[in-house]
């Protein structure tokens, strides 16, 4: 039996925006196991998002518990979240969120430069096949580049989870497999745990775990004995 | 119609922060100019009035012949006084006796003041004078021949109290002091100059005509009554009033009355010379220092509305830029052109008409206010006039708001010119690239988070020079305010009796608006910077950056842009100043203090500190997740 390395039980988070109150999460509860690939399906607004921003720590949830590696992030203050970013979470999103300014291997170094086990920025970036574009600034990158470069950011730094947000939302099919591709391969090499959000149901067949959300709780929750590999799924 | 409307209330409430900055920086603008333009003629006007109010005489007509303007039957004063009316160029004369010890002394008469008499001045003024009267400010007129007025003590003058007696010696005799006087010619806090050494003046002593008259002892035993030719004639000229004093209207009118009155007395009474009020001590005071403010605040100005205009079109740039989906928006939904020009142009008049009234009113009535009671230190001061000058503040303010409206056009014209598809897509960052910098050694060495800063500062190019150069702006019009202190107190007091007290006031406003203006300006741009840079402050935030690292990262720049700004605007204050001293002619750039160069930085780097701290909460505001998952 392996750890449980996320542990969400009876989560809430309502949203004040106006007068109206919104229950973006509302008793949300799924577990997953270290070392797994979990993806976390959901139409637009379901809350999938807003799981995931309390699962990395960028929001706070206002009821239940949410236990990472044993930590409950609900007991942490504003400092406490901001080292558990720093030093526990890796972040992929749609839109790459890198710095302009920066070359990929500074993007890189943006990240290990401040963190404690941090692996070296040019071996991460070789092994997402970005060794002869390390000196290059992101707007010289394609989409998929730049994706390959924020998935080094957020490995190089060996979190303990690996948070990705739509991360095949902004490119082309073929792309996309590749970098869901890469993910996959990094995450089983490395032993690490990953969440992905999408609203991609074709996917779903390649993960470890598949929590369905709808309005904020869990619809359901499948479980794959034996996860395809991403080149036999069509969509 | 009524959605288009809409949008310009709304465009107006999510800007509403930069909104306010604009106004404001443009409000300090038009207020300093507004308030600096009105102090002259504000200063002359409430001068004027006093002198109008007193019925000063327009000229002076002195008497240098032994028999003065009095021949024998004693009733030349009158006929010179019809010759004046009838010739239509005067409406009064009125004739009476000035005299200074020091002529006395050069006349070599034997018996004399006292030795220890400080420097006097004598006048023997007739009965009912409506010209220039002398006032009492205390006591009462002298009704006996031993009863005196003096003149209310002036800087080193003598102190007298009602009571008081006066020892003339042998040519007066001992007379008492029955009543302090003030004379509506004498109205600067400086002493007057006697005729003959012009050494100042230490005491001024009024008598009745009829009194003023010299005991002279003939021989041992007998004494003789000798008066005193009646040396000075009061005119008012007929329709000087029509002229406002301290013009040149009314300087020219003067002259040319002066000559008409020469042609028409001929060498009837012997030599006589004319003064008109510009050689009037305290006129001419007010003539020198209304002058010497008055290039302030022609100078001043222009790099204030320089600063200002710089960051409101920085802004409204700004503003526009991050309206272009709406712009789309408005283009493909076939809004036509002219309507969305006009919109941000109406935005922009909208806050150019706020600064404009509200700058105006403020500096106009605020200014002279705070200035006045400085010329108390070296003036008699009248009851300050209720006079605004908005016409500086007017023209620097329409200025204004034509660059403004200028740049807004041209922003909104830029965008027209792409297609609504590029305008709906949102703005490429701009690309990062390698910069001069890198090829330097150093750059190895430099700490990461500096490479990152150095390469940020040339990627916005644009961001850097506006900072600079507003920074330098108002760090150059800080410096200006403490140097023209520091040189007003270095001038010789003696040649420019109470000037550095009238314009440290002035010195000090400048720096005031000068600090204001560097908060505004700061907090402008840093708060554009912070727009700009939200996605990078929240992807920071999510890497686990802590609170102080993140606010670094944008202070680092502002730092070194802040930084740039003060090396950059001293030199140039001195510039300035150097250009404001050879205006005014006095001083020099030598006499500025080591201590103010100093001074200038540390108060500069405080307020820019000051300004940032208030930021540090929207930085730390940005929420991650909107920042993050939007595409801007």
């Amino acid at each position: 039996m392996k750890k449980t390395m996320v542990k969400i039980s009876h989560v809430m988070k309502v949203f004040h925006v106006g007068d109206n109150v919104i229950k973006a999460v509302n008793d949300l509860s799924f577990d997953v196991e270290e070392g797994k690939f979990c993806i976390v399906l959901g139409p637009s607004g379901s809350g999938k998002t807003t799981a995931l921003n309390l699962i990395g720590g960028m929001d706070k949830a206002d009821e239940g518990e949410l236990v990472i590696d044993g930590k409950n992030l609900l007991s942490f203050n504003d400092r406490q979240l901001c080292d558990y970013r720093r030093n526990d979470v890796g972040f992929v999103f749609q839109f790459y969120n890198l710095m302009p300014n920066l070359t990929a291997k500074e993007n890189v170094e943006l990240s290990t430069e401040m963190c404690r086990d941090a692996f070296s920025p040019e071996d991460i970036l070789a092994k997402v096949g970005l060794q002869e574009r390390m000196n290059n600034f992101p707007a010289q990158l394609s989409g998929g580049e730049q994706q390959r470069v924020s998935i080094a950011r957020a490995l190089a730094k060996n979190p303990k989870i690996l948070l990705c947000d739509e991360p095949t939302g902004a490119l082309d099919y073929q792309t996309g497999k590749t970098i869901l591709k890469l993910l996959k391969d990094m995450s089983h090499d490395q032993g690490k745990t990953i969440i992905v959000v999408t609203h991609n149901s074709a996917i779903k067949d390649m993960a470890d775990e598949v929590v369905h959300i709808k309005n904020g709780s869990v619809e359901s929750i499948e479980m794959n004995e034996k996860p395809k590999d991403i080149e036999e799924i069509e969509w | 119609m009524h959605s288009y409307f809409l949008t310009i209330t709304r465009s107006i409430r999510t800007n509403i922060s930069k909104l306010f900055s604009i106004v404001v920086i443009m409000l300090l603008g038009i207020a300093f100019v507004s308030g600096l333009g009105t102090i002259s003629p504000m200063i002359q006007t409430s001068f004027g009035n006093e002198l109008r109010r007193e019925n000063a005489p327009d000229l002076i007509l002195k008497s240098s012949s032994d028999t003065g303007f009095q021949d024998e039957d004693g009733d030349g004063i009158l006929d010179i006084v019809d010759d004046l009316l009838q010739s239509r160029i005067a409406t009064s004369a009125e004739g009476l006796t000035m005299l200074d010890s020091s002529v006395f002394e050069s006349m070599d008469y034997d018996m004399g003041f006292p030795e220890d008499m400080p420097l006097t001045r004598f006048y023997g003024i007739p009965d009912g004078m409506t010209i220039a009267p002398i006032s009492i400010v205390e006591g009462r007129m002298p009704v006996k021949s031993n009863e005196v007025v003096v003149e209310r003590a002036r800087l080193d003058m003598v102190q007298y109290s009602v009571g008081d007696t006066i020892d003339l010696g042998d040519v007066f005799g001992t007379k008492t002091v029955v009543g302090i006087v003030a004379n509506p010619l004498n109205f600067s806090r400086y002493e007057e100059l006697d005729l003959i050494n012009l050494e100042e003046i230490k005491q001024i002593i009024y008598m009745r005509s009829q009194d003023f008259v010299m005991t002279v002892e003939i021989i041992p035993g007998v004494t003789l009554d000798v008066s005193f030719p009646t040396t000075d004639l009061y005119v008012t000229l007929r329709g000087s009033s029509e002229y406002s004093y301290f013009t040149d209207g009314y300087n020219d009118f003067v002259k040319e009355c002066q000559e008409s009155i020469a042609s028409v007395l001929g060498d009837k009474y012997g030599e006589i010379h004319y003064l008109t009020l510009e050689e009037n001590m305290s006129y001419a005071y007010i003539v020198n220092y209304t002058g010497k403010i008055d290039i302030i605040a022609l100078l001043f100005p222009i790099f204030f509305i320089a600063v200002s205009a710089l960051v409101v079109s920085t802004t409204m740039t700004r503003m526009v830029e991050e309206e272009r989906n709406i712009i789309g928006c408005y283009r493909s939904l076939g809004v036509p052109d002219s309507k969305i020009k006009l919109k941000y142009l109406l935005l922009s008049l909208i806050c150019g008409v706020i600064s404009l009234v509200v700058g105006t009113i403020v500096g106009v009535y605020s200014l002279p206010l705070a200035i006045y009671p400085a010329f108390e230190t070296t003036f008699f001061c009248p009851e300050m006039a209720n006079l605004m000058n908005p016409a500086f503040g007017l023209v620097c303010g329409i200025l204004m708001i034509l660059i403004v409206l200028l740049v807004t056009y041209r922003v909104v014209r830029k965008f027209l010119k792409s297609s609504p598809a590029e305008l709906l897509q949102p703005l490429a960052p701009k690309a990062g690239k390698k910069i001069l910098f890198e090829r330097i050694p150093l750059w190895k060495i430099l700490p990461f988070r500096y490479k990152s800063t150095i390469r940020n500062l040339c990627r916005y190019k644009k961001n850097l020079i506006m900072t600079v150069l507003s920074v330098a702006g108002s760090t150059a019009l800080v410096f200006c305010g403490f140097a023209i202190i520091d040189v007003a107190n270095s001038l010789p007091p003696l040649d420019y009796p109470g000037l550095s007290d009238t314009i440290v006031p002035i010195a000090i406003i400048i720096i005031v608006f000068a600090l204001f203006l560097s908060i505004f300006v700061v907090y402008n741009l840093t708060n554009l910077n912070i727009g700009e840079r939200k996605r990078e402050i929240a992807t920071l935030m999510v890497l686990g950056y802590h609170n102080k690292e993140v606010v670094m990262y944008i202070y680092r720049e502002i730092m070194i842009m802040a930084g740039l700004g003060l090396l950059v605007g001293l030199p140039v204050g001195v510039l300035i100043m150097y250009i404001v001293l050879l205006l005014l002619d006095f001083g020099s750039v030598a006499s500025i203090l080591v201590g103010t160069y100093f001074l200038t930085i540390a108060l500069v780097l405080a307020f820019i500190l000051l300004t940032d701290a208030l930021l540090l909460r929207k930085i730390l505001k940005v929420d991650m997740s909107t920042s993050l998952k939007s595409v801007d």
